[in-house]
């Protein structure tokens, strides 16, 4: 069976969504999206039920080698540690993410010229701003104008509240006299583009049946599909194929029922993320690219960045109702963002404040650590720790090492027969030195709120979320795979727009940007359609 | 015995008005995750301990040696024992009326959801008047 399209996308999720409704808007193009993974039902997301802490640790636990949906591919990150989190889905990893939804600053796209690491980016933070603008509208952002740490946000949704929580730890900041601000949360705190304001139930990161946070299948999808996007689930991409001069000419993908289509392209747009991305073209081999397609250079799959992660809890006296509202959504700090070499590294992280652990995380964490009994005073230990805690996220920089990689792991399989994938990273010196001096303003900031740090740990290994680098992006064939605008230095009319490109990882969840770089490409694709197509 | 031993890990509380984890079902949570052989090999130990160390059936314990007897299982066999007791916090955390008494809000979170105080924006007065702390950038205008 062989379907027909102009611009085939491969992927639904956060760019795979922004860009089926920046291209929907070329007039008379067809636009085709296969995404390997189901539609998800709201209906059925955890927080619909009180049992809600145990149904989120099977179908919709982050690690794919949980879940083991039809849908999952293999990831073996034994030789990484971090474990790698996603979801494959439409909609992607939005359905399971926090919403946080800070953006990369200028400097961030400059690390070679301003602090000799990395590589300057072919682009500028200017050159994007159009574009965070753009999708900020479209998916809605709360948060609050004025940030001395993030310039130009001029129009957002009202800030979702700190709660008594946040407003210990922003008193605390303040006595320290370090930055801090509201996070910048993809959570409608409006009713906007249609969907419904949020009630802070909570879990953001089990899915939102409310549709408050923006998962892409709420915004992006809907608006693209209504200008004709044909998106097609269970639809697992195997190959991009080439035709005879070189160009892409579609993709082989699996249904369902495990049946074999063509989908005929005159361009094929990846998004897939960074690894499902490099898989995809590492599995595209054929005469011309021996190796994987578009991996002349052998960088497809190099480079791999996650943000190494430190956490540290602290309890307090007073019940602050912290396991209330959008737990990944309350306030950071860039007080060490940018370099000071002062410091030991350079480059530098945020610090994303996380309300309280619910309730059978307080209690099996308590136990585990012996700050919760078992018998007559259960209820006392319990009742000193639920609701009186507070985590604060450590998301540093991680610089691009080749070092770092994805490749195919020949030893596993996904449930079509293709290969998974094997992670190999290791922790940098300045990523070590980062998460310790995280550590240590993490329990600066609990001390001067009051509070007790009761756990810091680095890196936290679950935390894998932010997978980026690996097809990079650069101005030269020789060090990059796309150059600045997403097209493959080898194939023409093949294009990537998600966080693969990146050519650095900023300290930010990296959502707001890639979603940007996705618009900013498209834009460039449909200004050129003419000779791109 | 499986009562008396879910009684003496997580007693009732008459006064927070929590019941005891002997009262929350938990032979409906342990049929929905299929640990009715983790629940018999815990209880086997349980007893084997009670009779090694009192010379007595569990049953037949007061409170106080109950608790040791449980306490004691931890050294025996810590798996089993870390096992069994969490799997009974996530059963006693997950029932209605435990969570509806401890404040853990609106049971289950969808679709009532919360009500959360806005804050104080006051709070961020200092950190206006500090200034911007971005870093300047040449080709950022």
């Amino acid at each position: 069976m062989s379907d027909i399209a102009d611009i085939l996308i491969v992927g639904s999720g956060a760019s795979g969504a922004a860009a089926a409704w920046s291209l929907a808007h070329v007039p008379g193009v067809k636009v085709v999206c296969l995404e390997q993974g189901a539609a998800t039902l709201p209906e059925h997301y955890p927080s619909i039920a009180a049992d809600w802490e145990l149904r989120r640790q099977d179908s919709y636990n982050p690690s794919p080698n949980v879940r083991r949906l039809p849908a999952d591919y293999p990831i073996d990150d034994s030789s990484s540690p971090i474990a790698i989190a996603n979801y494959n889905a439409v909609g992607g990893s939005t359905i399971l993410y926090s919403g946080h939804f800070p953006r990369f600053h200028p400097s961030d796209f400059r690390t070679k010229s301003l602090d000799g690491v990395g590589d300057d980016w072919p682009l500028s933070y200017a050159e994007l701003l159009p574009f965070f603008k753009q999708n900020e509208g479209m998916m809605g952002v709360a948060g609050l104008v004025g940030d001395t740490a993030n310039p130009d946000y001029d129009n957002l949704l009202p800030p979702v509240p700190l709660g008594p929580v946040g407003r210990r730890i922003g008193d605390a900041f303040n006595k320290l006299g370090w930055h801090w601000w509201p996070s910048y949360s993809a959570i409608n705190t409006h009713k906007h583009q249609g969907r419904a304001p949020c009630v802070n139930l909570g879990p953001c990161n089990t899915g939102c049946p409310q549709g408050a946070k923006a998962s892409v299948d709420r915004t992006y999808w809907p608006a693209a599909k209504a200008m004709g996007v044909a998106l097609m689930p269970h639809a697992r991409v195997s190959h991009i194929t080439l035709d005879a001069a070189g160009r892409a000419s579609g993709a082989l993908y699996i249904d369902a029922d495990g049946r074999e289509h063509h989908v005929t392209a005159r361009m094929v747009v990846l998004a897939c993320n960074g690894i499902g991305t490099p898989r995809l073209l590492l599995n595209s081999k054929c005469p011309a690219f021996p190796n994987g397609l578009a991996n002349d250079t052998g960088l497809v799959g190099k480079n791999l960045m996650l943000h190494p992660l430190g956490f540290v809890e602290g309890v307090f006296e007073e019940d602050l109702h912290s396991s209330l509202g959008p737990h990944g959504c309350c306030l950071l700090s860039q007080q060490f963002y940018e370099t000071d070499r002062d410091r030991g590294f350079v480059r530098g992280y945020t610090m994303q404040v996380l309300r309280g652990a619910p309730a059978v995380e307080t209690a099996t964490a308590g136990l585990l650590r012996r700050q919760i009994s078992i018998g007559k005073n259960h209820h006392r230990d319990f009742g000193r720790v639920f609701n009186r805690t507070a985590g604060i996220a450590i998301i540093t920089e991680d610089l691009p090492e080749t070092h770092n990689s994805v490749e195919l792991d020949p030893t596993t399989r996904d449930s079509n027969g293709l290969p998974g994938v094997k992670i190999r990273y290791t922790l940098s010196e300045n990523s070590r030195k980062m998460l310790k001096h995280g550590i240590e303003t993490g329990r600066q900031v609990f001390e001067a709120a009051g509070g007790k740090v009761i756990s810091a740990v680095s890196p936290v290994r679950h935390t894998g979320w932010h997978l980026m680098g690996t097809v990079r992006m650069g101005d030269k064939a020789d060090n990059s795979v796309v150059n600045r605008h997403g097209q493959t230095h080898s194939v023409k009319n093949l294009f990537v727009v998600d966080s693969s490109i990146f050519v650095t990882a900023g300290a930010v969840n990296p959502v707001a940007t890639a979603q940007a770089l996705t618009l900013y490409i498209c834009d460039h694709i449909k200004r050129n359609l003419s000779t791109l197509l | 015995m499986v009562d008396q031993i879910l009684d003496t890990i997580i007693p009732q509380d008459e006064a927070l008005g929590l019941p005891s984890a002997a009262r929350i079902n938990f032979d409906a949570y342990c049929a929905q995750y299929g640990i009715q052989d983790l629940v018999a090999r815990y209880g086997n130990l349980v007893e084997l301990t009670a009779e090694a160390k009192l010379g007595k059936p569990f049953r037949h314990l007061d409170a106080d040696e109950r608790f040791a007897i449980i306490t004691a299982t931890s050294a025996k066999n810590f798996r089993l024992y870390s096992s069994f007791v969490i799997h009974v916090m996530r059963a006693y955390y997950t029932h209605k009326q435990v969570l509806s008494q401890i404040g853990s809000g609106a049971v289950p979170p969808f679709p009532t959801g919360n009500i959360i105080d806005q804050g104080d924006w006051d709070l961020l007065e200092p950190v206006y008047e500090r200034g911007p702390i971005y870093r300047a950038i040449e080709d950022f205008s």
